[in-house]
């Protein structure tokens, strides 16, 4: 829409000056939550052992990345699927204990709640991946962002999976999908020679997988969200 | 999640002016929406709180012109004199258009409700919601061209 038609609209729409609004918002002033606050409170409500357990895996990563031979990069950029795994099954709790109908009922929307949740534990996910790429990157020989590639494309696409898994399975049932979605995930690093995965011609692959699971990732925290809505609204 | 108050109380003020033609009710009826809004904890937090507030302000609304015997004048337009050919040109295009077009203009255009919310709000598919949209605007223009 142009914006003079816009400007005209809003001088024919124009309503005369409320009087009593000043009044009536001191009055009646609440506070509102801002979205930096909102993560913030949600952060306390994730178990300590998904921090420990990821830096674990941090940890892990460092040392096989110590110890393995720069051609077997795979050995290392397979692991990030287990962060992915612990991030996705702190988002399903709730289902996983029996205790999302407790918590639809509850004051705060369940959907904000989970997306807070897993955006706070995927930040911090990627700021670990994201201190690994160089140091890993700089002990097998390879630059930051192909060794950041390497890690990151699975991560996204084992959260990607374990997020529609957990959404369409309840309980155990959907933790031991993505337990095996992650494995799957990790096999497959280990199936396909690392001489061939990791070779430079394939980079562009590399980017092109990298896209896809992003995409594929945003688009299933966005859907996991919504559903908790939609079964709030029902 | 968060709703700046301040703005959204000039948004529903002014849609519920064109609705009731007076300036006290319009005040009264936005003061009770967001009394309303403020008193449920259930539906404002759900990420559909535009929604929720023109559905109180309109079915307030409703009420308010189903008591009321006869639909007065506005009492206190802006002043016609002083407003440009094009803003009266305009008024007029607008006035041959139905009340529930007008309101969907209003909302949407001036009022700024996303595309989302009208959809909720009106109960219709986001396809049908741009064909009316592209509709209205392609006959206000074609009134202010012709």
């Amino acid at each position: 829409m142009d914006q003079k038609l816009k400007k005209e609209l809003l001088s024919a729409f124009e309503a005369p000056k409320p009087v009593k609004k000043d009044a009536f918002l001191r009055a009646h002033r609440r506070r509102e939550m801002g979205s930096v606050r909102w993560l913030l409170t949600q952060v306390g409500y994730i178990r300590w052992h998904i921090w420990l357990g990821s830096v674990g895996v941090f940890l892990l990563m460092l040392i096989l990345g110590r110890t393995a031979a720069p051609q077997d990069f795979w050995a290392v950029s397979s692991l990030s699927p287990l962060l992915a795994l612990l991030a996705v099954s702190e988002g399903s709790r709730a289902r996983r204990h029996g205790m999302d109908e407790l918590e639809l009922a509850c004051r705060m929307p369940v959907g904000a709640a989970v997306l807070a949740r897993l955006t706070a534990l995927g930040l911090f996910d990627l700021a670990l991946l994201g201190a690994a790429a160089p140091v890993l990157g700089s002990w097998a020989g390879r630059r930051t962002l192909e060794a950041g590639v390497y890690l990151l494309t699975p991560y996204l696409l084992t959260a990607a999976l374990d997020m529609e898994l957990s959404r369409r399975f309840r309980g155990t049932v959907g933790l031991i999908y993505s337990a095996a979605a992650a494995g799957a995930v990790y096999a497959l690093g280990i199936w396909i020679p690392g001489d061939r995965l990791y070779r430079a011609e394939a980079l562009p692959l590399w980017w092109g997988a990298l896209v896809l699971t992003l995409v594929a990732a945003v688009f299933e925290t966005y859907k996991t969200a919504e559903r908790r809505e939609i079964l709030q609204w029902s | 999640m968060t709703l700046d108050i301040d703005t959204q109380y000039d948004r529903i003020y002014r849609y519920c002016y064109y609705r009731l033609r007076s300036r006290e009710e319009a005040e009264d009826v936005t003061q009770e929406t967001f009394l309303r809004y403020f008193a449920s904890d259930t539906y404002q937090d759900t990420g559909q709180t535009l929604q929720y507030l023109y559905t109180i302000a309109r079915n307030l609304c409703i009420d308010e012109n189903r008591r009321k015997p006869s639909q007065p004048l506005p009492e206190d337009l802006p002043a016609e004199e002083e407003e440009p050919i094009a803003a009266l040109a305009l008024r007029g295009e607008l006035e041959k258009l139905s009340p529930e077009d007008r309101e969907l203009v209003l909302l949407r255009y001036v009022n700024e409700v996303p595309v989302g919310a009208l959809c909720k709000l009106y109960g219709v598919s986001r396809f049908v919601l741009y064909r009316r949209l592209q509709g209205i605007l392609k006959r206000l223009k074609q009134g202010l061209e012709g």
